[in-house]
């Protein structure tokens, strides 16, 4: 490709020197000339429907949309005439007339406002339009966020972020003129919604109140709030975080723009199921009494307890079972201590011990080799439940790029009416594989995302069998190949060397465990999820003496002999290893208000 | 508010309240200032009255003749220079009133959110009238027996709540709810200054 | 041996005024006397004066007859085949002499018309390709394809002056050229069938009457610019435009016209039609382009233009129906045939749709140049009724309104803008004293509002805004501020919009602000409708002199608030309750009842003492 053609401008009188095909806008902010703008947004495709990014170009009567227009070379640019100050305003003042624009009652009054902003700095007092006082719904069906029509502007920034980004096009408009509105699919409710991802993407867009986050509102305005950026720690993609805190409190959680990895998008986990979800936390050590019920204790009287009930029984089999949320830290405190316990394991997803341990396949440009892919394998692994994340990656693969995509041998998901074969169990049958081999024909930057479903037996033969239709393909190269582990910091304990349980009770079973250690760390249901699998909960209550360290209450602390508080991501310092095999820190955003402590301190102080 | 008034005088009542001082050459006279809430919450008088000591500067320049914290009764309200209302026009007297300031003074205020864009009383203009007063006297929780007030005394609520300037012509808005303490001083001093005070992000507030 | 064709319109208006019951009528009648095999019966497309429908031509004879019905058949056919002599009841007369007009040629409403582009509407049958080849259809895309190269046809268009008729009056030669230099492709053309205007007809004429000069020019088109594939979207209310259309791309791919390798040379194109979905935005071309896409019809920012970046983001040139349908006459008669027609700035003719209070509605084809007066008094026979013409809104809903004053206008595209309004596409709506500027503009604007895309708040606010003032106006409750705020309101949303119907919709506003301003006072100071249109402005009265005491328009009031007076056979109008339907006034037979439109000058008249109607319950107010 040639060098793209330099040009030069004139803003305001300013020679401004830029590249062909750039807007007005970009090249106005390349030099510090700030134009005013509501609709766009860098990362979007431009609208230019706000009509507030307005310029003069000498020679043409029209006035243009800086952030559409393309710059042409030798222009003579005005952004700040006495007339584009005129409609500038009388734009804004017909958009405070159109709805109900009333700050008092809207969370983001205290500056995080798009339109409260530029009507400000416009010196708009009152309006010289009649206020129309439409009536307009609130829909607060949804779990995390709420959509009040009052606020909107119809800058259309939520309906781009959810085609473009997330990739589903949940969001459109309705009608036409001023009886426009955004809707939800086919004007149904967020909660009706079976697009809806609720990865929060149009929310962290709106310039206005009119998409709000619920656990967010009215908790300080974002301008008042310490930000602090951090790695979100639910699933082993490392999402980049961008946390905002105040009075030792999360305000809310956005992505982080600038993190490689996911540049600046969430989904549903990250961005709310990491702290807005109501969940009931363990403050400090509770050790069960002689009543049989647990009670408050101290950090020595606890640890006490624990060494005690060791020192008194020495025989006895002991045990450490992990979370594999633990960061590297702590994976090497646990490794450093193994030798104290009869038997040390980290609990995860069925058939991910053979994928962590594979270290060697994770390559740091995963997730660009898929941003680049025209072909999109899809095996033994379900992206829109657990790396939501990716799973807009792969949409907007196949969407904006025409990307083939093959989904095989998993369980039914978001993703499946997105592809072009979606086989949720794999036919060995010639004519299927002749297909497959159709669709992935022209296919010149293939791309094999497999996850723990893809070493069962059965995922390990489909896997087989895919590598080999690439080989016999005549041209293009074979498949980046991608593990997608479930587990989030799988990678770190991938290289610890730690024995990987896939279900816990045959572990447990072997031999009768007297004590057994179980670190959930900050799992959100508090580990609960071991009870699920079958005979765990009898032969849990059949050890002796067990001790839960997690950050909530759950089943699981409930059956404690003690429980040891810990702190969640949000109070950790690490670091996390994640797909691509990238080191992600982990940082504090807030500090623990009660008695919790990291996990490799606890163990530290109980155990070593 | 006196509501038995139905005439407005022609001429301001034979006895005002505070008598402006006379003019002589070394003290200018007064400027005469009214100020009346509406359908408001009196929040923004309140944050006006935040200017604290201020306001013993304020009126060395300025006589308050007419307001709901000096002393009011329509029937007398004076000619004055500045009228500074609060609130929205929401029933038929209001709007009476209202139109009565607007001739007797030459400067009209519009005072806070509600004055300005209409703000919460606004609200009820999503609905139909009906609808509103049957939910606020018929259908509410605690209400015992649902009557809707009637009484001819009682001044009808206007189909719309409508902010200042769509009924009357406002000279100068202070939006805010309320608008800070020294935003208000800041416009007053400018007014008495001879200038049109200019309002935007740096003393200027919409919440 | 056929010794007669007699042709039959089937263009709108005639369809809608029952010329199928007369072409069946025609048919039977024919069979029975036995001349079916002598006289051929052609549905043609409109003719043009369409209401005067259903009309008849004969040829050789060159006969019109107009306002046919079947019941005149018998006799037409006794009289005109068998006697060999025209049957007067039906023959057109003429205004000033009233002498009967006996040929089409001496008939002023087409004499004084020069049919360039619908010389085939209201001649051929326009389901039959061959009709069309036998008026040397297809010719000229035969020799452009084999005789001229690509940048000779477009200098041909350029030389002949040939200005898009759509409205915006953009060089077609320029700006095919615009497209032949894009250096992407695939490049494709589309023809603009959308006409949104309320009024305007022209299109669908051209449309359902010579299809086949569309394709053609389309085709000429392809292969002066590059472009290989052609789209015609066309709105979803002209079924039979779109069945006719469908029909004609139909013949043409079956007679090698279209397609691969045409006449031989390596030249292929292909047309095909996408239908619209009730959007008037959708005429707009950006947004026409996203609605082609299957996208929803919302305008996009220009530049980039459709030459560089149009639909699929790959160069497009868009032109309107009547620009098409011309190319093919152009390439045939040669560019400066063409130019001799027309005035300095505008060459050609141009085709405008006559509607409104006037005599002769219908379509009409001029050269430019020729003045409203000619247009609306020359052939529209001016104003019926006795009224006097008070304005003509020209260009639909962007357009404004041209008082008498400038009825000697020439018009062309820059001197309908001197005088606030534009050409537009070509509708023409004549009113007279009866009509209401204020309620024009209040219409238009409610077009305008409610045909919004909505993406920009200039228009999608504005709009509303405006239509707010002025029904306030129509309803007595204006101010004279109002009409700064309509001003202001206006410039705003023509600066400050992001394409032409936001651009335009002002422009009724401000012309019949300019024009008629003592009207909008009227309404404002007086509350007084002068036209007596604006319902909530008037009044009705009995007027006792006239009123016989039927009592039916007390049986036909809404509120019933028409009562008897005690003791007389007279009747009385409340005007409490009256809401100014009309509906008394419509149902009197004897003019008793007084619409009028007094304002603040009104005096209701003194209550007598009442009583209920017979047979009616209603109680008398106190």
């Amino acid at each position: 490709m040639s060098t793209p053609k330099q040009i030069t401008v004139t803003i305001d009188g300013k020679t401004c020197t830029g590249t062909a095909g750039q807007t007005i806008l970009e090249i106005a902010s390349a030099h510090g000339i700030v134009i005013p703008t509501l609709c766009y947004l860098k990362g979007l495709s431009s609208w230019g429907g706000c009509r507030i990014c307005i310029v003069e170009i000498k020679g043409s009567p029209k006035v243009v949309p800086s952030c559409a227009t393309p710059a042409m070379d030798g222009a003579e640019i005005i952004t700040n005439s006495d007339r584009l100050i005129q409609l500038r305003k009388c734009t804004l003042e017909l958009l405070f007339s159109e709805r109900n624009h009333l700050c008092p009652m809207c969370p983001y009054n205290k500056g995080d406002c798009g339109l409260q902003h530029q009507g400000l700095a416009h010196g708009i007092t009152g309006i010289r339009y009649q206020y129309l006082y439409p009536a307009m719904p609130i829909d607060l069906t949804a779990k995390y966020f709420g959509l009040d029509q009052n606020r909107c502007i119809l800058c259309t920034r939520c309906v781009r972020t959810c085609d473009e980004i997330e990739g589903v096009h949940t969001l459109d408009v309705a009608n036409r003129g001023i009886r426009n509105q955004i809707v939800v699919d086919l004007n149904a409710t967020f909660g009706a919604s079976d697009t809806c991802t609720s990865c929060g993407a149009c929310v962290a867009n709106c310039p206005t109140g009119a998409l709000f986050d619920k656990a967010a509102a009215f908790r300080g305005p974002l301008a008042s709030c310490q930000t602090v950026l951090t790695t979100c720690t639910e699933c082993p993609v490392g999402c980049g975080l961008k946390v905002f805190t105040k009075e030792n409190r999360i305000v809310n959680v956005f992505g982080d723009p600038d993190s490689p990895v996911n540049k600046g998008h969430l989904c549903v986990k990250g961005r709310y199921e990491t702290w807005a979800d109501a969940r009931e936390r363990i403050t400090q050590p509770l050790v069960r009494g002689a009543d049989g019920q647990l009670h408050p204790a101290t950090w020595p009287a606890a640890i006490q307890r624990i060494k005690d009930t060791l020192a008194q029984s020495p025989d006895w089999e002991t045990g450490l079972l992990v979370s594999p949320r633990l960061t590297n830290e702590a994976v090497q405190t646990v490794r450093k201590l193994a030798d104290k316990f009869d038997r040390v394991a980290a609990f995860v997803a069925p058939y991910e011990a053979a994928l962590c341990g594979q270290p060697e396949y994770a390559a740091p440009d995963s997730l660009q080799r898929l941003d680049e892919a025209d072909a999109i394998i899809v095996l033994g692994a379900r992206p829109s439940e657990d790396h939501g994340v990716v799973a807009a990656r792969i949409r907007r693969a196949v969407r904006q790029r025409g990307a083939k995509l093959l989904i095989f041998h998993a369980r039914k998901s978001g993703l499946d009416r997105y592809a072009n074969i979606c086989a949720n169990v794999v036919s060995l049958e010639r004519s299927f594989w002749k297909q497959v081999a159709e669709t992935l024909a022209d296919a010149q930057r293939p791309v094999l995302v497999y996850g723990p479903q893809a070493m069962s037996p059965i995922g390990v033969t489909v896997l087989e069998r895919l590598l080999k239709s690439f080989e016999d393909k005549k041209e293009g190269t074979g498949p980046a190949v991608i593990p997608l582990p479930r587990s989030a910091n799988s990678l770190g304990f991938g290289a610890a060397g730690l024995e990987l349980l896939e279900e816990i009770g045959p572990w447990l079973d072997t031999k009768p465990m007297s004590f057994l250690c179980i670190v959930a760390s900050d799992e959100p249901d508090g580990g609960a999820r071991l009870l699920e699998e079958r005979y765990v909960r009898p032969l849990l209550s059949e050890v002796d003496c067990l001790v839960v360290q997690a950050a909530y209450r759950s089943a699981l602390t409930d059956m404690a002999q003690v429980v040891l508080p810990a702190v969640t991501w949000a109070e950790k310092f690490g670091t996390i290893t994640n797909f691509e095999g990238r080191v992600l820190p982990v940082r504090p955003v807030l500090a623990p208000v009660g008695e919790m402590r990291d996990d490799q301190t606890i163990l530290e102080s109980v155990f070593a | 508010m006196n509501k038995t008034a139905k005439k407005p005088a022609k001429k301001p009542a034979a006895k005002p309240v505070a008598q402006p001082a006379a003019a002589t050459a070394a003290t200018p006279a007064k400027i005469k200032v009214a100020t009346m809430w509406l359908s408001g919450c009196s929040g923004c008088h309140m944050s006006f009255l935040d200017i604290d000591e201020r306001i013993l500067e304020l009126v060395k320049h300025v006589d308050i003749l007419f307001s709901p914290i000096v002393d009011i009764k329509v029937a007398d309200m004076p000619q004055v220079d500045v009228g500074i209302v609060e609130g929205c026009v929401n029933n038929t007297d209001q709007e009476h009133e209202l139109k009565l300031l607007r001739e007797r003074c030459k400067v009209l205020i519009a005072l806070g959110d509600c004055a300005v864009t209409g703000n919460i009383p606004s609200l009820r203009n999503q609905f139909k009238l009906d609808d509103v007063l049957s939910r606020a006297y018929e259908q509410t929780e605690s209400t015992k027996i649902p009557i809707i007030p009637h009484d001819p005394v009682v001044p009808p609520l206007r189909p719309k709540a409508q902010p200042l300037q769509e009924v009357v012509k406002v000279d100068l808005h202070i939006p805010g709810c309320p608008p800070d303490a020294d935003t208000i001083w800041f416009a007053l001093t400018e007014l008495l200054a001879g200038r049109v005070p200019q309002l935007n992000e740096k003393n200027m507030r919409y919440d | 041996m056929i010794r007669s064709n007699v042709l039959v319109c089937g263009g709108a208006g005639c369809l809608s005024s029952g010329c199928h019951a007369v072409q069946d009528a025609l048919k039977q009648e024919l069979t029975k006397r036995g001349l079916d095999k002598e006289i051929n019966i052609v549905v043609t497309g409109c003719m043009g004066p369409c209401d005067l429908g259903p009309v008849l031509l004969v040829h050789p004879d060159g006969t019109f007859y107009q306002r046919v019905t079947a019941l005149d058949v018998p006799a037409l056919v006794e009289e005109h085949f068998i006697k060999g002599r025209a049957y007067t009841k039906l023959l057109p007369k003429d205004e000033v002499t009233a002498n009967l007009i006996t040929t089409q040629r001496d008939f002023g409403f087409f004499a004084k018309q020069e049919k360039i582009v619908l010389a085939n509407c209201g001649v051929i049958d326009a389901e039959n390709i061959e009709e069309y080849i036998a008026r040397d259809g297809y010719a000229a895309l035969g020799t452009v394809l084999t005789a001229k190269k690509p940048a000779d046809v477009i200098a041909e268009i350029k030389l002949s002056g040939l200005r898009g008729r759509g409205g915006a009056g953009f060089p077609t030669g320029v700006k095919w050229e615009l497209l032949a230099k894009a250096p992407v492709t695939p490049k494709f053309l589309i023809c603009n069938a959308d006409e949104g205007d309320p009024g305007a007809f022209m299109n669908r004429a051209v449309l359902e009457g010579d299809p086949h000069a569309v394709l053609e020019g389309m085709c000429i088109g392809g292969y002066a610019t590059g472009a290989s594939r052609g789209f015609i979207y066309i709105r979803a209310e002209y079924p039979l435009a779109i069945k006719r259309l469908q029909i004609a791309i139909d013949q043409a791919y079956k007679y090698g016209l279209l397609g691969k390798n045409l006449f031989g040379t390596d030249f292929s194109f292909d047309i095909e039609m996408r239908i619209g979905a009730g959007a008037f935005v959708c005429g707009e071309e950006t947004a026409l382009m996203r609605s082609i896409e299957g996208r929803r019809g919302q305008p996009m920012p220009r530049p980039p233009f459709p030459a560089q970046r149009g639909l699929w983001g790959k160069p497009t040139n868009i032109n309107n129906v009547e620009t098409w349908a011309t190319v093919p006459v152009i390439l045939r008669k040669g560019a400066n045939w063409y130019n001799q027609f027309g005035t300095e700035k505008t060459k050609g003719t141009k085709v405008f749709a006559l509607a409104g209070k006037i005599r002769n509605t219908g379509l009409v084809e001029v050269p430019y140049g020729t003045t409203l007066r000619q247009i609306i008094f020359g052939i529209g026979g001016g104003i019926p009724g006795g009224k006097k013409f008070k304005a003509v809104q020209t260009g639909g809903p962007s357009g404004g309104v041209i008082p008498a004053e400038h009825l000697d206008t020439p018009v062309e595209y820059e001197s309908l803008q001197k005088l606030g309004s534009i050409m537009g596409s070509g509708g023409m709506v004549v009113m007279d004293e009866d009509s209401c500027m204020v309620d024009v503009a209040r219409f238009f604007l409610e077009f305008c509002c409610d045909e919004s895309c909505g993406k920009c708040p200039p228009c999608r606010v504005g709009t509303k805004q405006i239509l707010n003032l002025l029904e306030r106006i129509c309803a007595g409750e204006g101010q004279m501020e109002d009409l700064d705020k309509l001003e202001q309101l206006a410039t705003v949303i023509k600066d400050a919009s992001l394409c032409g119907l936001g651009q335009t919709a002002p422009n009724p506003v401000l012309t019949t602000l300019r024009y008629f301003r003592h009207e909008y006072e009227a309404h404002i100071k007086e509350k007084r409708c002068p036209a007596r249109v604006c319902r909530e402005l008037l009044t009705y009265t009995i007027h006792y002199d006239n009123c016989v005491g039927c009592s039916i328009c007390a049986r036909n009031c809404p509120t019933n608030t028409i009562f008897k007076v005690k003791g007389q056979k007279k009747y009385y109008i409340v005007e409490d309750d009256c809401i100014h339907c009309g509906a008394c006034f419509d149902v009197c037979k004897f003019n008793a009842i007084l619409k009028a439109s007094d304002g603040t000058a009104h005096v209701v008249p003194p209550k007598p003492e009442l009583e209920p109607p017979p047979g009616r319950k209603t109680q008398v107010p106190a």
